[in-house]
């Protein structure tokens, strides 16, 4: 396990969220939808960290999470820590696995977590497999 | 699988009372127009594919753990109501792209550009959560489905729609 997992996520930081469903891609524009974004019920959304990580190390593990089902991984979201700030949200980093991190904070309430999921999508960057 | 069957004809037939040929002739001719117009007004969305594309969301999502991260399945109620409010949109709607939540809820997103969009949440119990980026602005809300789109959102997907 890498130290750079227990570190605070900086605001410069880019997070991925790994898209293994092709309902979460347009496919007028190829890019992300706000569905990859909304959390699920424990409200903690997994991302990524890429910091000390190679494309390479990245891609590998976004293909972990889509092993765990016979799924396609069809790319993935990318997202700046400070753009998720802005929303009011936190990224927190856990311990497993590597580079995982939550991104925390959301509201209860389902239509005001659609619109901060809308905010993170424009402001998300789609990069297929 | 669930089948997407289309929805029966809107309109019934005419009818002025007068009988013989000529009347029988166009109450025939009539009946194919209307016929015609039924079609027209319902091919809007079933025409475009929206409701293959809907049950192979469907399809991809009806079991657990759909996205890797735990998602829920999609329940047949969802879908359910997913479609009879796809049915009962007005002639003229621009048709929008399906997709899912990891609830469960099956999405509905009309898209013109990253501050100009809309998506809608349909849940098992046919509550729709809405949620439109308008430029600068934004609303959000929820709405309760009874067969009748309701207007708030029709208003939001004329205002994403304009060109």
């Amino acid at each position: 396990m890498s130290e750079t997992s227990e570190l605070p996520v900086e605001d410069d930081e880019l997070l991925a969220r790994f898209v293994p469903f092709s309902g979460w891609i347009r496919p007028s524009n190829q890019t992300v939808k706000p569905d990859a974004f909304m959390p699920p019920e424990n409200l903690e959304l997994s991302v990524i960290r890429h910091v000390g990580l190679s494309i390479q190390e990245l891609w590998q593990i976004g293909q972990s999470i889509v092993a765990a089902r016979p799924a396609k991984l069809h790319g993935r979201a990318d997202i700046g820590a400070g753009d998720v700030r802005k929303q009011s949200l936190d990224v927190v980093p856990t311990s497993q696995p590597r580079n995982h991190a939550h991104i925390t904070g959301w509201p209860r309430e389902k239509s005001a977590q659609k619109i901060i999921a809308q905010e993170l999508a424009a402001s998300a960057t789609f990069i297929g497999r | 699988m669930i089948a997407a069957t289309p929805s029966p004809l809107i309109l019934g037939p005419l009818s002025s009372g007068a009988t013989g040929p000529a009347a029988q002739f166009v109450a025939e001719q009539s009946d194919e127009s209307l016929r015609r117009l039924n079609d027209s007004l319902y091919l809007g969305l079933a025409q475009s594919g929206i409701f293959e594309e809907l049950c192979g969301i469907y399809d991809q999502c009806s079991e657990p753990n759909w996205d890797g991260y735990g998602a829920n399945a999609i329940s047949v109620d969802a879908y359910g109501h997913a479609y009879r409010f796809l049915e009962s949109l007005p002639w003229g709607i621009p048709k929008p792209s399906v997709g899912a939540e990891p609830d469960g809820y099956i999405t509905l997103e009309w898209h013109r550009s990253p501050r100009w969009t809309l998506s809608v949440s349909i849940s098992p119990d046919g509550d729709l959560h809405y949620a439109a980026l308008l430029g600068a602005s934004k609303a959000f809300g929820t709405e309760p489905f009874f067969g009748e789109p309701p207007k708030t959102i029709l208003d939001l997907i004329g205002r994403v729609s304009i060109a």
